[in-house]
């Protein structure tokens, strides 16, 4: 247990050190966990359990959001009904793109700091909490508070998304980054079809069972919060790649 | 010399700025004004 958390503990510090050298291709004096200084090929990086464990965490972190980003107009109207007009709905988009585009700025500038694990922990743990309080906050009729959730949340998709490039880039390094980030946004793409589908079946599977508009998206709140626990669960356990799996001096000559 | 050299570069950097930098603050703007009607 206490391995576990100055294991959490060291990630902080480790971004920290290569902090150091923002400019320079100097790896930190004595790498920290998490943060590699060896390079794995493309093809050796699919055989590790890593890729897949970012490809989850990547997925889950994506599904919530767009899920989410698609459905935002429709959503605020019908759990709102009468106080937001189409309007109003239209501009709550507006915004909530706006925190996108502000989330990927802001959260992979702060991953620097607190590092990547970290700030995945942050994204999946707020996240559940901020999807659990959003039929609360419509059954309250707080549209503020509402427009606050979900602001948070789609800065948060955006910081993701923003995020895993480097968040690659320590687990596998450098070398192949961009080939294994190429790979790595199927991810995206299966989110892009899930998330939209999740939210828009869920919805009508409980009109369909005599829920009213306003309620159909409280059980789709909490799945969604749910496939972020699992994604939470994806980042607990990402570990560094086995040495077996980095490129030898041959192969990085080569 | 270099202060030559480097000025055609800072007004390129500027223009380019102002290229993206003026239709972005123009977008964020329309979208608060379109947001604030969440509000009313």
């Amino acid at each position: 247990m206490g391995e576990f958390f100055v294991s959490r503990f060291s990630c902080p510090r480790a971004a920290a050190e290569n902090r150091n050298h923002p400019h320079s291709n100097v790896a930190p004096a004595t790498p920290k966990e998490l943060i590699t200084t060896k390079n794995v090929h493309v093809d050796q990086a699919l055989k590790t359990p890593q890729f897949y464990l970012l490809w989850e965490i990547l997925c889950l972190n994506v599904t919530a959001g767009i899920g989410v980003l698609g459905q935002a107009s429709a959503m605020s109207q019908e759990m709102f009904h009468g106080s937001i007009t189409p309007v109003a709905a239209a501009g709550f988009v507006g915004l909530l793109s706006l925190f996108n585009m502000a989330g990927r700025i802001i959260w992979a500038s702060t991953s620097d700091f607190i590092g990547r694990r970290n700030t995945y922990m942050v994204f999946f743990l707020l996240g559940i909490l901020l999807y659990a309080a959003v039929p609360t906050m419509a059954e309250i009729g707080s549209v503020a508070l509402f427009v606050l959730c979900y602001a948070v949340i789609l800065s948060m998709y955006g910081g993701g998304f923003a995020t895993i490039p480097a968040y690659l880039k320590d687990i596998f390094g450098t070398r192949f980054v961009g080939a294994i980030h190429g790979r790595l946004l199927t991810a995206w793409s299966v989110a892009g079809v899930l998330g939209p589908v999740l939210v828009n079946y869920i919805r009508q599977y409980q009109i369909e069972h005599g829920v009213s508009n306003a309620d159909a998206y409280t059980v789709t709140m909490y799945i969604m919060a749910g496939l972020l626990f699992v994604g939470f669960l994806c980042n607990v356990f990402m570990r560094p790649v086995r040495e077996h799996h980095h490129m030898n001096a041959r192969e990085a000559e080569a | 010399m270099a202060a030559t050299a480097q000025s055609p570069n800072k007004m390129k950097l500027i223009l380019a700025w102002c290229l993206v930098g003026i239709p972005l603050i123009w977008g964020i703007v329309q979208t608060i004004k379109n947001a604030l009607k969440l509000f009313q």
